[in-house]
């Protein structure tokens, strides 16, 4: 039960992007994909998400090669979020969010939508007219309809399933960055794999459960927070002297530049 | 009997368009298409027939006072039967065919007179027409007093055989470029019948023609339709033209080789026409 | 927390898109009603449908009014789906029929049917023309598929730049053929690009009417797949579309529907562009209630505008294209200036 990248290669024109990298996703786990710009990131979650295919390598998703999977198929187990444009219509909120609801049924998606919009904050925002919101309120609205995209009644509650998530607090504010972290964490407890692009190194010592540091289109370190963030690996990865110490009473890593 | 009942019920059912003229069976109610016809009808004096007019039909004055069943091309099949006409008498290019179709399908008796651009060509489109009106003896008579001299004074005009005159006919300016007659139009036959060659007698058809060709074919006349002419403010709005200028270059001012002339009775082929194509022939010979 | 307004919410929102398709079909249904009622020649249509009436008038009624009203309804709701769809496909509110070069392209396949075989679109123009059209349409968006297709990616920008392109290859061509033309043919080509629905006998509508609706139908169940499509392509992915197969189903169903239109009806300007943004203003943009809106909303603005041509100046008529803009236009304008400031 893993959603698996084996020796992807890719090369966008001349540049080459990825040299064989092979990561794991495993449900039930926060994994962050950390790197400096350009080392790649996006173009690995793009591989996993299906949307292109590597050059040479593998994607396989829960032992089954991911092309053999359906667009259907493959949107039922894992949902995507983007860095993300404005649409070209005025559809609101609820309408967006209703995009996501792959699952049939009226009546559940009241529900489900009821409850995911409390979850992320998001209530008092479903009349509106997407265009009209802020940057942060629309990467919250995209928040929750990657969740609703993944949503399963009770009985399904634990079929395996891969949330990946590209920067998904670029535009959110301190609060906002909280709650949107701390219910990835939440949800990962439901046999979910979320993988966040995230740029903090502090958040994601703090709330995930695993880490790969990707630099020059190869991974450097993957493990634990503790295993890949260190002194060495980090300045090594970003081209700048780091430090990691240990916040005893805060009870995490800390990581700070010169 | 039966024979007679069973053939006009076949008639009825399918009811062919009637054959270029032949008498129609029912001229009472006429639908006009086409300035032309609606002159030759005038001429026969059987106006009184008339129920309607197609745009084209200008001359005389009078025909304007008809209903307007629009452009000769663009005809309306419910706008045409609302006038319950009996006959639509139309020009070769009248349509939209399906239109006609539909009009001829509700019982009416469509004629399409067909067209030559001959001195001959007009004498037997008036003829057709008074057939199809049951007026064939009538037509002939007026042919032969009215059409006739002037078919022979066109043909008496001596031209020199080496070097007969030419001329262009513009139809339209537009943007500088003048429309001329190429050979198969209305407007080269027009020039045959006033003993001109056409300079763009190697073009076919209505051709935009640039400032250079003009000057090249140096035609002797230019015949100009009024229409265009109106687009400025007359004749001597003209000389501006590059392409006009181009052609009288080395002629005694504009006037003397730009004529300027009715186009309906230049391009109509209708009695007109001879008497427009003898005015110029006076001008030029 | 006052849960209670989240779940009334979209049963509201259901609730108004369905009042408003009952609405437009209300529309339509008065419109037909009107368009089959007026004319120039007056008609005792209940007389005539009771079959009380068999003279004339039911000929008129029968076989010039309604297969015309049927026709100008078809065109219509096929025009302003198409619109909608390419709208959505493109996530370009100002793309239509004729932006892609489809339109032209069936003008240019009817147009080099009427030149090269004056004969053939004299006799059997209900077969010839519509083929050609349709033809013209199809060429045009294969080589606009696979030229984009070519390069691996099949962008929307890309579409739009080839579009452009072939939409001024094909004006070249109708130019070309407009100067080769000689003077019958020219006239005809002039007055048939102006648009009409005028030549609707039921031996021409019918089978251009079947093609339409076949080609339609796809395109209205593609609702979802369009919504979907304008959170972006790669997200339209992820929720399970298959992109391409969009792209390709809504491009060769909108050639055919058009370039069949075409082909009856001459091109019939505006409709694909404005009936969508005005169902658009009245329903909103989703896609699954804005396809159904737009083939009533088209359906009944073309009817409404061939009626007028039709009555406006009898026994004349006027070239209905002239009406679509007028009718249209400022109506656009208007509704525009009252959804703006709020």
């Amino acid at each position: 039960m893993t959603l698996l990248v084996e020796g992807a290669e890719l090369s966008i024109g001349r540049a080459r992007v990825l040299s064989g990298v092979s990561v794991a996703l495993r449900p039930g786990t926060v994994t962050a994909l950390v790197g400096p710009n350009g080392a790649g990131k996006t173009s690995l979650l793009r591989i996993m998400s299906g949307e292109i295919a590597p050059a040479s390598g593998a994607v396989r998703v829960d032992s089954r090669p991911l092309q053999d999977l359906s667009p259907q198929q493959q949107a039922r187990c894992r949902s995507v979020m983007t860095q993300h444009p404005r649409m070209a219509f005025d559809y609101i909120v609820e309408e967006v969010l209703e995009m996501a609801w792959i699952h049939g049924c009226r009546e559940r998606f009241r529900r489900a939508a009821m409850t995911i919009a409390l979850d992320c904050d998001i209530r008092q925002l479903v009349g509106r007219k997407f265009n009209t919101l802020s940057g942060g309120e629309r990467q919250r609205v995209q928040f929750a309809r990657a969740l609703l995209q993944i949503w399963r009644h009770r009985e399904d509650a634990t079929e395996p399933r891969y949330l990946l998530l590209d920067e998904p607090t670029a535009s959110l504010d301190v609060a906002h960055e909280l709650l949107l972290l701390r219910i990835t964490r939440k949800i990962s407890e439901r046999n979910i794999g979320v993988l966040l692009i995230l740029h903090d190194l502090n958040l994601a010592a703090r709330f995930a459960s695993h880490v790969i540091l990707l630099a020059n289109g190869a991974v450097q370190a993957a493990g634990s927070p503790e295993a890949v963030f260190t002194n060495n690996v980090l300045s090594q990865a970003y081209g700048a002297r780091m430090h990691v110490e240990r916040h005893e009473r805060l009870g995490r890593l800390l990581i700070h530049t010169d | 009997m039966f024979r007679m009942l069973w053939l006009s019920a076949a008639l009825l059912a399918f009811h062919q368009p009637a054959a270029a003229c032949e008498t129609s069976s029912d001229s009472s109610r006429i639908a006009v298409a086409g300035g032309s016809l609606t002159e030759i009808i005038y001429f026969l004096g059987a106006e009184a027939r008339i129920v309607a007019v197609d745009s084209t039909s200008i001359f005389p004055q009078a025909a304007s006072a008809f209903p307007s069943v629009g452009y000769v091309r663009a005809l309306s099949a419910e706008g045409l039967l609302s006038l319950r006409p009996t006959l639509v008498l139309g020009e070769d290019d009248m349509g939209p065919p399906e239109v006609l179709a539909q009009v001829g399908r509700a019982g009416v008796d469509i004629v399409r007179v067909p067209e030559t651009h001959t001195a001959a060509g007009i004498l037997d489109k008036v003829r057709c027409i008074a057939a199809v009106l049951d007026l064939a003896d009538h037509g002939e008579s007026l042919v032969r007093e009215k059409l006739d001299p002037m078919v022979a004074a066109l043909e008496s005009i001596r031209v020199s055989a080496a070097k007969p005159p030419q001329a262009a006919l513009i139809l339209q300016m537009s943007a500088g470029a003048p429309t001329v007659a190429g050979a198969g139009t209305s407007g080269d036959g027009f020039l045959r019948l006033a003993r001109l060659r056409n300079s763009f007698a190697e073009l076919s058809g209505w051709k935009p023609v640039s400032p250079e060709s003009m000057a090249i074919a140096q035609p002797d006349y230019i015949v100009i339709t009024q229409r265009a002419t109106r687009t400025g403010d007359g004749l001597e709005r003209l000389a501006p033209s590059p392409a006009l200028r181009a052609a009288l270059q080395g002629r005694n001012g504009m006037a003397d080789g730009l004529i300027a002339m009715d186009g309906m009775a230049m391009l109509g082929f209708s009695p007109r026409t001879l008497e427009a194509a003898l005015d110029l022939s006076r001008q030029i010979h | 927390m006052n849960s209670v307004d989240e779940l009334k919410l979209p049963a509201r929102l259901y609730g108004l898109r369905m009042g408003g398709l009952a609405l437009l079909g209300a529309l339509l249904a008065g419109v037909c009603a009107m368009a089959l009622g007026a004319g120039a020649i007056r008609i005792p249509v209940l007389d005539v449908l009771a079959g009380v009436n068999s003279g004339l008038e039911s000929t008129v009624f029968f076989q010039i009014r309604a297969p015309r009203v049927l026709l100008a309804g078809v065109v219509g709701a096929t025009l302003a789906v198409a619109g909608a769809s390419l709208q959505g496909l493109f996530r370009n509110p100002l793309a239509d029929p004729g932006l892609i070069g489809v339109s032209s392209g069936g003008a240019l396949g009817a147009v080099s049917m009427i030149v090269m075989a004056p004969a053939l679109a004299g006799a059997g123009a209900a077969y010839a023309l519509p083929l050609s059209a349709i033809a013209g349409s199809l060429a045009v968006t294969a080589f606009l598929y696979a030229f984009a297709s070519r390069f691996g990616h099949f962008s929307i920008v890309t579409i739009l730049l080839v579009g452009i392109a072939l939409n001024a290859l094909a004006n070249v061509g109708i130019g070309l053929f407009q100067y080769l033309s000689d003077d019958a043919a020219l006239r005809t080509l002039t007055f048939w690009m102006m648009g009409s629905f005028g030549s609707a006998a039921w031996t021409t509508v019918l089978p251009a009417v079947a093609l339409m609706a076949m080609a339609a139908v796809p395109l209205l169940r593609q609702g979802r797949e369009l919504d979907l499509l304008q959170l972006g392509e790669p997200e339209a992915f992820h929720l399970g579309v298959d992109v391409r197969r969009t792209k390709r189903r809504v491009i060769l169903c909108s050639a055919v529907t058009v370039g069949a239109g075409v082909a009856v009806s001459g091109i019939i300007a505006f409709i694909g562009l404005v009936v969508p943004h005005l169902t658009r203003l009245a329903i909103g943009p989703n896609h699954r209630y804005l396809l159904a809106g737009s083939a009533l909303l088209g359906a009944a603005l073309a009817m409404l505008a061939d009626t007028v041509a039709r009555t406006l100046a009898t026994p004349a008529e006027i070239p209905v294209s002239l009406i679509t803009s007028a009718l249209g236009a400022p109506f656009f304008l208007w509704l525009i200036s009252r959804v703006r400031p709020k």
